[in-house]
């Protein structure tokens, strides 16, 4: 392979994100719809082979110049010290740290040793703990591996180490779960003083372990009137304590929303590598095969990993636009919408628009329109109503 | 012409209940007669409609001509296979018609149930000969004795007569045969007078047109004559005829006393009559036959369309589907709730069902069906009397001087056992006690007068399930009786939905109509706001109850940029929303229509 091809020759996509799926886990949660694995630790070798493999092609056939890295799995953490030298070794060589503001790990708490926890602050800038509550019978509802303390240590290792941008991902909705024991994590995780807090209602998938339990009737979740009561007051909660909301489930101190995931919001282009991750440039979306087994081989006989593909038309990219921007506590900008549509958004949808305004589930101004923190709860009727 | 051909000719339907046996005891007929070739045979061969056979029962009856060697001698055997169920009784009538005698099957783990009887009667009353067999002997629960005194007991029929069969395993086949040449009579016509044959049935067959079941009583009839049908006065150019093996196969001649089918050129169902007497043109019999009773639907429902364009989808199918059923009704409705579509009328709820499905799946048709109800007669204070077959169509009820409803004679036949709280079941549905008969000490047939509207409210599935699945039940229309009946009315959302309102005795009216909200909070989805849902008798409120606001409805946690997937999910839910119907701004499920029956 040639590698110093002039760099002008090179399409330049503006892709701002890399992201980078790791599919491995210590043990799979009843409630994860994510793709990782608990059983294929002894993949993970010839995984980040692979997954360098991919973003090599990208780097030969692309000009890269990426704003923000994601590291997400799974567990990236659950890769051993030496595996995770490799694959940021491997990635650095290829992408130019310097110029990225913001790389992100995701971690669980059973995993961040202290060796570790040395291995993230040389590498990244900003470490998302999943740590979902601190209620012992919580944890154990949620199968975590971990317990309340391994949170803690956790969290005091990476600032030890020096990690100074961290995110807690708070979980609501746990099954027995009361309000006050939600605003209880909220005030524990804040007294920690993390810089980012995701605070997300436990969502059941149809696949999962817990998408099982709940058609035989063995899974009870809080009525919807709670859910929805817990939701507004965490929010609340949240925003007394410091952390602002920019999105459905996001909060943050000044300045530190998650440059990465913004970008997904924007919606913006994006390059995703490893099993299952998605992209997005050159007008399409891309997203490769879940099977991890499957992927290493197609890696290796140079064969292309996405399993699907699909070009973005003007109608797709105006829905996705409306359903990416509505996620956002900034909601839709009428100048963004008109420049890139080349209609009036406001004129377009009004009778929508005065429906959810009325409603009080959406705002509409001169900022532009968006939705409420009860219309954020209901964000996919609002936005089919868009459809 | 010599009429001692007739001697060698023997014409017998197959009766029985439902399941006992009717369509495989067919089989065996045709496989020891060598009418059908073994390497073609499957079960229950006669049933050769795709509903028929994936629901295991005979919908339509069917006739097959078998050639049989008794005592050296050859015999023409016309057999009609009749289906059980309650619904298609009017097709064993039919076929005795054209029958001087039967099969009367009994299921030996079973006994004599309640469509035992009422087809055995049917053949008594024309004096038919019967040939009881016990059927299923080979089943390790048979009890042919007891099932032989229980015939002996509820239908007078000697106990020496009956033979004992297992048509699954080929026992007794030769012993009914020989029963058939020996016991029934053959037929008495005259093939020198002038033709006189019954319309027995009639088919429409894409190249041939109508093809027209005749059962010849007088004279014959040849290809190239001149028909007159006489009811309807329309008069026919014989093509040609023949007989069903179980195929059509032509003959040159159909004489008195056999069975067969004419096709003359006959363009739609709609030109024939069931029941009709076919003559010669030329040389008309003096009389024509009594015919058939009109077979009526008893059961009405709408069916629409779930998107509007489907509207003449749906009438070019029912048309289709009415070109083999002469059964079935239809004539455009429209509702306010639903838009346009058909009130449909059919014999029974099972009909109703199976003309259902073959429209969705033989049509690709996505319908809403209302729940089914029977036909009123309204009366007004003027004194005048207009036919009511949806609530919808009532006229105010200031208006109304007096409602009439359809009563039916109901038969139930049970173990004892469950005696009293069917006796319960039935009281608690306006039933009339008649009588009670016990059949050797652990049966016992009870008889009931009934509104036929409480029975298709649920009360098949009530029986079985009460009986644990012993219970058979028949019922047969009586009269119209006078009732206190209202309409019940549903708003959504302070609009009335004309496709909820009911019609019920005044005693069940509060009641219901509280079930029915509480149900329809359960089948319709939240929306977006609150919705109330009430139940009135005019301007009167009954009942009511809240759908909450919908309060949450989100992806948690949008990360990762698959977003081709959220949109399609989206994309999803918004298209499960077009499957519902929206009155008003309520988007409300198929099944709400029907959530009416599931009160109780
Ligand atoms: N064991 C046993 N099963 C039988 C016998 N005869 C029929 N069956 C079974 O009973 C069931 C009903 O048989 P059918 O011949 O379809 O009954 P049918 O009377 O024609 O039913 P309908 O036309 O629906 O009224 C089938 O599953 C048959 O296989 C028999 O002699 N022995
Ligand atoms: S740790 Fe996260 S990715 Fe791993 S199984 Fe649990 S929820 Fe899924
Ligand atoms: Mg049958």
């Amino acid at each position: 392979m040639d590698n110093n091809q002039s760099t002008d020759q090179k399409p330049s996509p503006a892709a701002s994100g890399l992201y980078v799926h790791i599919p491995f886990c210590l043990q799979k949660c009843p409630y994860c719809d994510f793709s990782s694995f608990d059983d294929i630790p002894y993949l993970a070798d010839n995984y980040i082979e692979a997954l360098l493999r991919e973003l090599r092609y990208y780097k030969n056939n692309f000009e890269l110049n990426f704003d923000t890295l994601f590291i997400g799995g799974g567990t990236p953490t659950a890769l051993t010290e030496k595996q995770l030298d490799y694959l940021f070794s491997g990635i650095y060589s290829m992408v130019n740290r310097k110029k990225m503001k913001e790389i992100t790990v995701e971690a669980n708490p059973e995993t961040v040793t202290e060796r570790k926890a040395k291995v993230l602050e040389a590498n990244v800038n900003r470490v998302s703990l999943g740590c979902q509550t601190f209620h012992e019978h919580h944890l154990k509802k949620l199968n975590r591996i971990h317990d309340a303390s391994a949170i803690y240590a956790a969290f005091e290792l990476l600032r030890k180490y020096g990690t100074k941008n961290i995110n807690l991902d708070l979980m609501f909705g746990i099954e027995g779960q009361s309000t006050a024991e939600v605003l209880e994590n909220i005030k524990k995780a804040a007294a920690l003083n993390p810089e980012h807090i995701s605070f997300y209602m436990l969502t059941v998938y149809d696949h999962t372990e817990f998408g099982r339990l709940k058609d035989e009737g063995l899974l009870k979740l809080p009525e919807d009137e709670i859910m929805e009561h817990m939701y507004l007051k965490g929010a609340q909660v949240l925003e007394e304590a410091g952390y602002a909301q920019y999105e459905i489930s996001n909060f943050s101190k000044p300045g530190r929303q998650c440059i990465h995931n913004l970008n997904y919001w924007k919606p913006g282009e994006y390059v995703g590598v490893g099993a299952s991750a998605a992209s997005c440039f050159d007008g399409s979306r891309y997203k490769n095969i879940d099977d991890v087994s499957e992927y290493i081989k197609r890696l290796k006989t140079d064969s292309d990993p996405a399993e699907t593909s699909e070009k973005i038309t003007p109608e797709t990219a105006l829905k996705d636009h409306i359903m990416l921007r509505l996620r956002l506590v900034a909601g839709i900008d009428p100048h963004v919408f008109r420049d890139q549509f080349s209609f009036d958004f406001e004129s377009k949808y009004s009778n929508i628009i005065s429906q959810f305004t009325k409603q009080g589930l959406a705002i509409n101004d001169s900022r532009g329109f968006r939705l409420t923190k009860k219309g954020f709860l209901l964000s996919n009727e609002i936005i089919q109503s868009f459809f | 012409m010599d009429n001692s051909y007739m001697q060698k000719i023997r014409n017998f339907s197959i009766i029985a209940h439902i399941d006992h046996g009717k369509s495989t005891l067919a089989d065996r007929l045709l496989e020891h007669t060598g009418t059908i070739d073994k390497r073609k045979m499957k079960e229950q061969v006669l049933d050769s409609m795709d509903l028929e056979r994936e629901r295991g029962i005979t919908i339509k009856a069917k006739a097959v001509a078998i050639k049989y060697k008794y005592n050296g001698e050859e015999y023409s055997l016309n057999l009609i296979d009749t289906p059980g169920h309650v619904d298609f009784t009017y097709e064993v009538s039919r076929s005795l018609i054209a029958s001087e005698g039967a099969l009367l099957v009994i299921d030996a783990s079973q006994g004599i149930e309640a469509q035992t009887m009422a087809n055995a009667h049917i053949a008594m009353n024309s004096n038919l000969l019967l040939i009881p067999v016990i059927n299923k002997i080979d089943l390790p629960n048979a009890d042919p004795e007891n099932a032989i005194r229980e015939m002996e007991e509820l239908l007078a029929l000697p106990g020496e007569d009956a033979i004992r069969a297992s048509a699954k395993e080929g026992i007794g086949t030769e012993e009914i045969l020989r029963a058939i040449v020996e016991r029934i009579p053959a037929p008495n016509g005259d093939v020198n007078k002038p033709l006189k044959a019954l319309v027995m049935d009639a088919q429409f067959d894409f190249y041939k047109g109508v093809i027209t079941f005749v059962r010849i009583v007088d004279g014959y009839i040849k290809p190239g004559m001149k028909i007159l049908m006489m009811a309807s006065n329309t008069k026919w150019d014989v093509d040609n005829i023949g007989i069903f093996k179980p195929g059509m196969v032509e003959t040159d001649i159909l004489r008195a006393g056999e069975v067969g089918y004419i096709v003359a050129g006959i363009k739609s169902l709609s030109d024939i009559k069931i029941g009709d007497t076919v003559t010669d043109n030329t040389n008309p019999c003096d009389r024509a036959l009594p015919g058939y009773k009109e077979v009526k639907p008893m059961v009405f429902c709408g069916l629409f369309p779930v998107v509007s364009e489907q509207y003449t989808e749906l009438k070019d199918a029912l048309m289709k589907l009415k070109l083999n059923d002469s059964s079935l009704f239809f004539e455009p409705e429209s509702s306010e709730a639903l838009g346009f579509g058909y009130r449909c009328g059919f014999l029974g709820l099972l009909h109703m069902e199976i003309i259902q499905e073959r429209l969705e799946r033989e049509y690709n048709l996505n319908l809403i069906a209302t729940a089914p109800n029977v036909e009123y007669k309204v009366v007004s204070t003027k004194g005048e009397t207009t036919i009511c077959d949806a609530p919808a169509s009532f006229p105010d009820f200031s208006y109304i001087d007096h409602i009439e409803e359809p009563y039916v004679k109901l038969n139930l036949i049970t173990p004892s056992e469950f005696l009293g709280a069917l006796m319960q079941l039935c009281q608690s549905r306006r039933g009339v006690y008649v009588t009670t008969e016990y059949i050797m000490g652990n049966r016992a047939l009870l008889t009931y007068e009934m509104p036929l509207a409480e029975i298709i409210w649920d009360f098949y599935d009530k029986l079985k399930s009460i009986s644990r699945g012993y219970a058979s039940m028949d019922y047969e229309l009586m009269d119209y009786r006078t009732s206190d009946l209202k309409k019940v009315d549903i708003l959504v959302n302070h609009e009335k939905v004309d496709s909820l309102s009911f019609i019920t005795h005044e005693q069940f009216a509060y009641n219901r109509a509280k079930l029915l909200v509480e149900k329809l909070k359960e089948v319709i989805p939240r929306q977006m706001f609150v919705v109330p849902i009430q139940g009135a008798i005019g301007a009167s409120i009954i009942s009511r109850e809240t759908i909450p606001a919908m309060r949450k409805n989100v992806l948690a946690k949008c990360y990762g940029g698959d977003i081709t997937r959220k949109r399609k999910l989206l994309e999803k839910q918004k298209e499960g929303k077009k499957r519902m119907k929206a009155i008003g701004s309520v988007e409300i499920p198929q099944e709400a229509f029907l959530a009416i029956l599931k009160v109780d």
